[in-house]
């Protein structure tokens, strides 16, 4: 799929006559990505080098690792956009405990795997209170992520105890520009193994079918015997865990977390990856491929913006039509 | 018949109407006549063609074959609209009128009296409340919202926008479910007001006391064909019905007699007592019995898909007590319910029953994942074995396992989603109309899915708001009032004269259990 992103759409073709909207609804994110691809070939300069390709890669990590987890979220019919805030609160867990410690408990600093393991504990807990709130208290997903956004940013900065922590020349750091064989950036490997395990679980387990009969229709799902108050905790909690993965990579990328702007603005990305990914926003069957080709789809606009001095709040605007489109295509038929 | 169409003169002439839709032939050569001035009842079971039959009159669906002839003019209504600048307009069970706007605007909607481009407001509340005069409802307010009104003004003000699009036959397709016994009067009085004037009425409902009262004449459909036509002088509650069932009242219950003997010293496989729950669920004690079928009748509102509820665990009751093979259970979900080995089909298919957006096999097996798969990884070639088997088993019109459910028709949803708790083999089904919304042959056949089930050895608990599927099928039924349980007619009360009674009077049976 990935080598010749427009061949099934032909093959399908072949075989019978199928409307060319239909076509587009299904591949539509691949579409945007041939269209910006080239686009970019034609204007960014330098585009097509690898060192340009490998940073987009790498780049678009954080955005991608969130838009999965949302995209399970938008599958089970609701929202988080509380992941730039869990992003932070993660990584400032992390770099507390592995660079400043806890004077106050006589706590140094530990080494790095028990303080990552931390900081993915804290992201999983906030997406498993969000979940709570959510489906035990049923409270409306987007106020509740909204004020764990909200909350999140001031609770990092609480465990961090500064607004900002350096990461440079510690190993964390170091792994975080670590290249495989000295070309393949690790955030790459990480991509393959995390996309590869949610297609897994999409496509193959329970959870996956029961967060789908959750989106598509909540009470029919109760009255078929799934729990959908732990499905529901599970899927914000798998963000959370998700969220945790972006956040600390992306600290250690660029050797320092700010709980001010780590992860600032990520769910924007993120949603509308999913939306380009063609995940239905009412709920329904999640799409991981479709959401992998729309992180890179948001993150060749942002090229194409900061590459050829556009100023950044074209970017946005651009984005937003793209969305608009993606949901456009999405309404109901 | 045929001699009798060429000579009197008639207002409508429907003569050979054929209908079919894809697997079912809903009409069948079907004659309608309906005479000037007359009050014309429609008869039959639920998907004996009534509604189909309208429906083509109407321009709602286009015959395959046959004619019809309205006020001497051969005509082919493509929609409503045609049908109804034709001179026929249709009274909805469901108002297709607008809430928020005043009782004369509805009257006069699209096509509002103007005056140099705008609307002449005036106007239109003079005619209106000339019209409603007319009709004896002097005291309705014309510029006041139309949701402030009673159902019933709410349905005269339906038929008084009939009236003034000067339509010469008005269809009334159960036109007093919604209404209460005062205002049926008044509705009666306006259409024997309509019929001096001229203008006839086809009349359907499911109330035979009302059919006599206030019709004239009568043709009786079963399975899409033509039983015949009456004059209503000639027919008494129980012939009609038994045209309408084709069957005399014997044979309508020889299951039940055969069942009956056997049942009695059965185990209860869910004995529920005392069960209450705010005012829809009081005090309702019910058991089923293992191969039985227990039916629960009653209005709409009278508290059996609550107690249904509360059975399956949906809702949690308030007092009473529930047992399973005599053991006392406390259910807190549904999830619950199922792992005692209950199923529940909801009398909503659309809204608490199907994933439209998922696969027939998806929707088969969501009650059994944990069956199918090893350390929560689902074995898709379990899934679709499942499927293809009860697909199959179960005669499902579907182009795969693959397709969406939402693709399929009523009829084979519904068998999807008895499919999906027949492959955990339950030991109570309970099933909310398990019939509604699904044509004659879709409905036959769910029927006998459900007998067979209950000739297995399932427990079953039967919602209906169709007496007749009651009888059909029951072997025990339980009559539910206003949240209260009433009575309950055992297998051999079904086979005497309870039961034809029960049929006769409709929902007014409930009375005469009391009185017991």
């Amino acid at each position: 799929m990935t080598s010749k992103p427009d061949a099934p759409a032909v093959e399908t073709g072949m075989l019978k006559p199928i409307k060319a909207t239909e076509v587009f609804r299904k591949y539509e994110s691949m579409f945007f990505f041939v269209v910006l691809i080239i686009l970019n070939a034609f204007i960014t300069p330098e585009f097509l080098e690898w060192g340009t390709l490998r940073n987009t890669l790498v780049q678009v990590f954080p955005v991608m690792m969130v838009a999965l987890g949302m995209t399970m979220v938008i599958s089970s019919g609701g929202i988080d956009i509380s992941v730039g805030s869990i992003m932070a609160i993660s990584g400032a867990t992390t770099a507390r405990l592995y660079v400043t410690g806890v004077s106050s408990l006589g706590l140094e600093p530990v080494g790095l795997a028990p303080a990552l393991a931390c900081g993915v504990a804290a992201a999983c807990m906030c997406g498993f209170l969000n979940g709570i709130l959510i489906a035990k208290c049923k409270i409306q997903p987007i106020i509740v992520t909204l004020v764990v956004m909200i909350a999140g940013r001031g609770l990092a900065q609480i465990i961090l105890g500064e607004l900002s922590t350096s990461l440079l020349f510690t190993s964390f750091a170091d792994f975080g520009s670590l290249r495989i064989g000295g070309v393949i950036p690790v955030q790459m490997l990480i991509v393959v193994v995390i996309v590869a395990a949610m297609i897994f679980v999409v496509k193959k387990t329970n959870f996956a079918k029961r967060v789908e009969a959750i989106g598509d229709n909540r009470r029919a799902a109760r009255l078929v015997g799934i729990n959908t108050v732990w499905v529901t905790v599970g899927v914000y909690t798998l963000c959370g865990l998700l969220c945790s993965i972006a956040g600390n990579m992306e600290a250690a990328r660029i050797s320092v977390v700010n709980v001010g702007s780590l992860g600032l603005l990520v769910e924007l990305d993120a949603i509308a990856a999913v939306a380009i990914g063609g995940t239905a926003f009412s709920g329904g069957k999640a799409r991981i491929m479709g959401t992998v080709f729309g992180a890179i789809v948001v993150q060749l606009v942002t090229i194409i913006v900061n590459m050829n001095n556009i100023p950044d709040k074209y970017s946005l605007l651009f984005k937003a039509v793209i969305v608009i489109i993606a949901l456009w295509t999405q309404r109901k038929k | 018949m045929t001699s009798q169409l060429a000579n009197e003169d008639y207002l409508l002439k429907m003569k050979g109407i054929s209908k079919s839709f894809p697997g079912v032939k809903a009409l069948q050569q079907v004659d309608f006549c309906v005479k000037p001035g007359e009050a014309h009842a429609l008869m039959g079971e639920n998907g004996a063609g009534k509604s189909t039959l309208v429906k083509v009159l109407t321009g709602i669906h286009q015959r395959d074959n046959g004619e019809i002839v309205f006020d001497g003019n051969s005509i082919s209504p493509a929609n409503a609209a045609q049908a109804q600048h034709a001179g026929i307009s249709t009274i909805y069970q469901e108002l297709n009128l607008i809430p928020d706007l005043s009782v004369a605007e509805n009257v006069f909607i699209g096509r509002e009296p103007r005056k140099m481009g705008f609307i002449d407001w005036k106007t239109v509340e003079t005619l209106a409340k000339d019209i409603l005069d007319k009709m004896g409802l002097e005291d309705v307010d014309v510029g006041e919202p139309f949701t402030r009104q009673s159902v019933a003004v709410q349905q005269m003000v339906a038929i008084a926008r009939a009236v003034s699009i000067s339509a010469r036959l008005l269809v009334m397709d159960e036109p007093t479910s919604s209404l209460s016994e005062k205002e049926v009067g008044i509705l009666f009085d306006v259409i024997r007001a309509l019929k001096k004037k001229n203008m006839s009425v086809i009349f359907i409902s499911h109330k035979l006391d009302e059919v006599f009262e206030i019709c004239d004449r009568a043709t009786i459909l079963r399975d899409g064909r033509l039983v015949g036509e009456y004059p209503m002088q000639d027919l008494t509650k129980l012939k009609m019905i038994s045209l309408m069932i084709g069957r005399d009242a014997e044979s309508v219950l020889e299951r039940k007699r055969e069942a009956a003997d056997g049942l009695g010293d059965r185990q209860a496989v869910m004995a529920a007592t005392g069960l209450s729950r705010g005012r829809k669920t009081r005090e309702v004690s019910i058991d089923v019995k293992t191969g039985e079928i227990l039916g629960v009748a009653g209005l709409l509102g009278s508290g059996r898909t609550e107690l249904a509820r509360i059975v399956f665990g949906d809702h949690k009751q308030e007092s009473g007590q529930i047992k399973v093979n005599d053991k006392p259970v406390s259910m807190k979900s549904p999830g619950d319910a199922i792992r005692l080995g209950f199923g529940f089909c909801s009398e909503d298919r659309k809204e608490e029953g199907i994933f439209p957006n998922m696969s027939v096999m998806d929707n088969m097996t969501m009650a059994i994942l944990p069956k199918l798969s090893k350390a929560g990884v689902l074995s898709q070639k379990a899934q679709r074995e499942v499927a293809e088997t009860y697909i199959s088993k179960m005669r499902i019109a579907t182009s795969g396992p693959d397709q969406l459910i939402k693709e399929l028709s009523g009829g084979n949803q519904q068998k999807v989603l008895l499919a999906r708790w027949l492959c955990k083999n339950p030991v109570l089904m309970i099933l909310d109309e398990p019939t509604r919304g699904i044509d004659v042959g879709g409905k036959s056949e769910i029927e006998s899915i459900i007998t067979d089930l209950a000739d297995k050895g399932v427990a079953i608990l039967m919602i209906s708001s169709e007496l007749e599927e009651l009888i059909r099928s029951c072997d025990r039924i339980a009559v539910l009032s206003e949240g209260k349980k009433v009575g309950e007619l055992n297998a051999k009360e079904i086979s005497e004269d309870g039961i034809m009674h029960m049929m006769a009077h409709g929902h007014d049976a409930r009375e005469d259990v009391h009185d017991e």
